[in-house]
């Protein structure tokens, strides 16, 4: 059964999904190549795309926020020391797997099968870390570590959490200013419908461009929906796909996805999960209209990288909890506590696997 | 980035990487050597006519504070699952069960269950299965509580009450029938059905020792006058499920004043709490002896009883003046009468304040269901 509050709302998941595919396509916006290109070639293309998105969310939510968004849109998590853990894990698994939870799915829509085996070994670490829920995570390691009440600082500050991003950009500007580097506002300023040309929509867009844009989508999806996320609805799908096959009472019976992957039971389509789907058929649209899409078969020698990575990631979002999405780029602009120290584990994850793996030829930071 | 421009970013990157990675494992220890020390529970009373819950701190016995409730007034039996960290609120008469978040107090989602249910209800021992009775359909209903889904419907006979459970043997009392059907859970079938002299109202049974405890309407008409009474069924489950070869004999009894309502077994199964609503009164009676050993006077008509997890209190919902009387169980004395919100009908222990940092008997079941994941991210 699909819950949806509206047919409105529907399209505009729709909407909202094919956006964010084709933004995440034509910027090639994965976190992975954020992180990672920094610290071994300081390359800030990506990064600074992805700090535009962040502040720019951080703005549209706390507005939206500010007038009657209800607060039960924000995710705002526990956190401990298991957020650094799982956020660790994820990052490790994103390096070694070549890609983050929104960069897999556009390259999936791109046609890249190893981005669909790096898919599949992600829910297959799903699986598994459910089955081990009850008799590992949940005594040993959740209840131990994950202790602290979870906070967001915009989300506690109320209607007056505007001006938190307000002051951000302003400082941002001045900092900017003073060390005359004013160049990546100057190119947004700059940007002018009418020079929008065929040729211009066919090629790579700029991620600053595409990082401002996805902050909007997801000031968006916060309206319609709530936080912006990709591993939980995907565990969701693989959730219902699972229950197909080991039936519905089995999974009843498991608490993780009875009462934490679905909560209260509840086994429906929910419009987060239509999101993700438009999502990949938003980067396929956008692949193949550009040329892009291709089915690129697998290298040999990197089957291990996407089901080992795959897997990673799997376990890691599930102990975080939470992928890079919901805690670096929501997370951060939410200003949450969680989400900040999952980003921590994950940056410290990736700077260890990139040097790890340009070992030989070594890293610029 | 020149090179010192790389090595000042990464002090300052691993300073902070460190004070935050500090900072957690300093909470962690922190966290885990006070909450040792602390509280694990209070009082949650369920007020369902004024619609509230008053929460009492079980050491100093204050009242913490008073919650209002999103419910519609009546008569609403709590009951908390420790494992889940469930709460389900049965209103007594209607077709569903509330589920509600224990901490917040919010309505998560109903249970249909089936018609005119009984407030009164009881888990399993490890909290797996929700026994409950359906009064218009004769039936005792089995819930999954993982699942909130119903695994057997099991019909009884007349105008089902209450339910006990011992081992895996559960006793419902049909009011109308004035009969008792022992239900063997395993093969999900009534084995036997007692017939009593009165209306059997409603039933515990002790934690060790094989005894059932009933209440009986008195009744006094034309026709026949019996007194109310507590019946108590000693090793009776052996016997009717041919566990020992015993001849069925009549249960012992304990003839009373006036119709009994809430009944309570202490933890070391050596007294039987009974209030008397009518009179005001909380007997204690000896399981040995099956004699009253004391009389407590209540506030007006006690209601239930509940005992808190270490056995040392139970605590007396007063439905007619708005109180819980609060008794010292070893001393058989009142320690204190508090002021509760309108129609106090039971008290459930559990951590509802568990943003203070303490820890409960259902910390570990909050935490995942309270980390807020929803699968979020």
């Amino acid at each position: 059964m699909i819950e949806y509050s509206g047919l409105l709302s529907l399209i505009l998941t729709i909407i909202i999904g094919i956006g964010f595919g084709v933004l995440l396509q034509k910027g090639r916006f994965c976190f992975t190549s954020a992180l990672r290109d920094y610290v071994a070639f300081k390359d800030t293309r990506v990064l600074y795309g992805l700090l535009i998105g962040i502040i720019t969310m951080m703005l549209g939510t706390s507005i939206a926020y500010s007038l009657g968004v209800s607060n039960s849109h924000f995710w705002i998590p526990n956190y401990g020391l298991s957020n650094i853990i799982g956020g660790f894990v994820f990052g490790i698994g994103m390096v070694y797997g070549g890609g983050c939870a929104s960069g897999t799915l556009y390259r999936a829509g791109e046609g890249y099968l190893h981005y669909w085996l790096l898919l599949i070994s992600a829910c297959a670490g799903y699986v598994i870390f459910a089955s081990l829920f009850s008799i590992f995570f949940f005594p040993y390691f959740f209840t131990p570590l994950q202790i602290f009440e979870g906070f967001s600082l915009i989300e506690s500050l109320g209607q007056t959490s505007v001006l938190v991003p307000i002051l951000i950009i302003l400082s941002c500007v001045l900092y900017l200013k003073k060390k005359q580097q004013l160049g990546l506002i100057t190119n947004i300023s700059k940007f002018n419908i009418s020079s929008i040309s065929i040729n211009n929509l066919q090629s790579a867009w700029d991620a600053k461009i595409v990082g401002f844009g996805m902050g909007i989508f997801a000031t968006l999806w916060f309206i319609v929906w709530g936080t912006l996320s990709v591993t939980g609805p995907q565990a969701r799908w693989v959730g219902l796909t699972y229950s197909n096959i080991i039936g519905m009472e089995a999974l009843q019976e498991n608490i993780y996805w009875n009462n934490v992957v679905f909560s209260g039971g509840n086994f429906s389509i929910s419009l987060d999960m239509i999101m993700l789907l438009f999502l990949i058929f938003g980067s396929f649209i956008s692949a193949y209209f550009s040329g892009d899409f291709k089915i690129r078969m697998i290298k040999k020698n990197r089957v291990q990288n996407a089901i080992i990575g795959g897997m990673l990631m799997g376990f890691g979002s599930r102990m975080a909890p939470g992928c890079n999405i919901s805690n670096t780029f929501s997370g951060l602009a939410f200003l949450s506590v969680s989400g900040f120290v999952t980003s921590l584990g994950l940056v410290l994850g990736v700077y260890i696997a990139t040097h790890w793996m340009f070992r030989k030829v070594g890293c610029a930071i | 980035m020149s090179k010192t421009g790389n090595k000042k970013f990464l002090i300052r990157a691993a300073l902070l990487t460190g004070l935050v990675i500090g900072f957690l494992i300093g909470g962690t220890f922190i966290y885990h050597s006070i909450s040792n020390e602390s509280n694990t529970y209070e009082a949650v009373i369920f007020n369902t006519i004024s619609g509230t819950v008053t929460i009492v701190d079980p050491i100093n016995f204050n009242i913490v504070t008073e919650i209002p409730l999103e419910i519609s007034s009546g008569q609403y039996g709590a009951h908390f699952n420790s494992k889940l960290n469930k709460l389900y609120l049965i209103h007594h008469g209607q077709s569903e069960i509330l589920v509600l978040n224990p901490q917040t107090l919010e309505i998560k989602y109903k249970i249909p269950i089936g018609e005119n249910i009984q407030h009164a209800g009881i888990f399993d021992e490890k909290e797996e299965v929700f026994f409950v009775v359906s009064r218009d359909t004769n039936s005792l209903i089995l819930l999954n509580t993982t699942s909130d889904r119903i695994i057997s419907e099991i019909r009884v006979q007349e105008a089902p009450h209450h339910v006990a459970r011992y081992d895996d043997i559960a006793v419902v009392t049909n009011t109308k029938s004035r009969t008792l059907s022992f239900i063997d859970i395993n093969e999900e079938k009534v084995v036997k059905n007692i017939r009593l002299k009165s209306e059997p109202l409603m039933i515990v049974s002790g934690h060790n020792n094989k005894k059932i405890f009933i209440g009986t309407a008195e009744v006094d008409d034309k026709i026949r006058k019996i007194p109310a009474r507590i019946l108590v069924l000693d090793d009776i489950l052996d016997r009717i499920f041919g566990r020992a070869n015993f001849r069925f004999v009549e249960p012992g009894e304990i003839i009373l004043e006036s119709t009994p309502h809430g009944l309570a077994v202490t933890k070391d199964d050596k007294n039987l709490l009974v209030t008397i609503p009518e009179m005001n009164k909380l007997l204690i009676i000896d399981v040995k002896t099956l004699e009253i050993i004391k009389e407590l006077e209540t506030g007006k008509s006690p209601h239930n009883i509940d005992i808190d997890p270490e056995g040392k209190f139970a605590y007396v919902t007063n439905s007619g003046d708005a109180t819980v009387s609060i008794i010292d169980i070893q001393k058989m004395e009142i320690v204190t009468v508090l002021e509760t919100g309108n129609g106090p009908h039971n008290v459930q222990f559990f951590n509802i304040m568990g943003e203070s940092g303490k820890s409960g008997p259902n910390t570990e079941a909050r935490k995942v269901i309270g980390a807020n994941f929803n699968c979020g991210g």
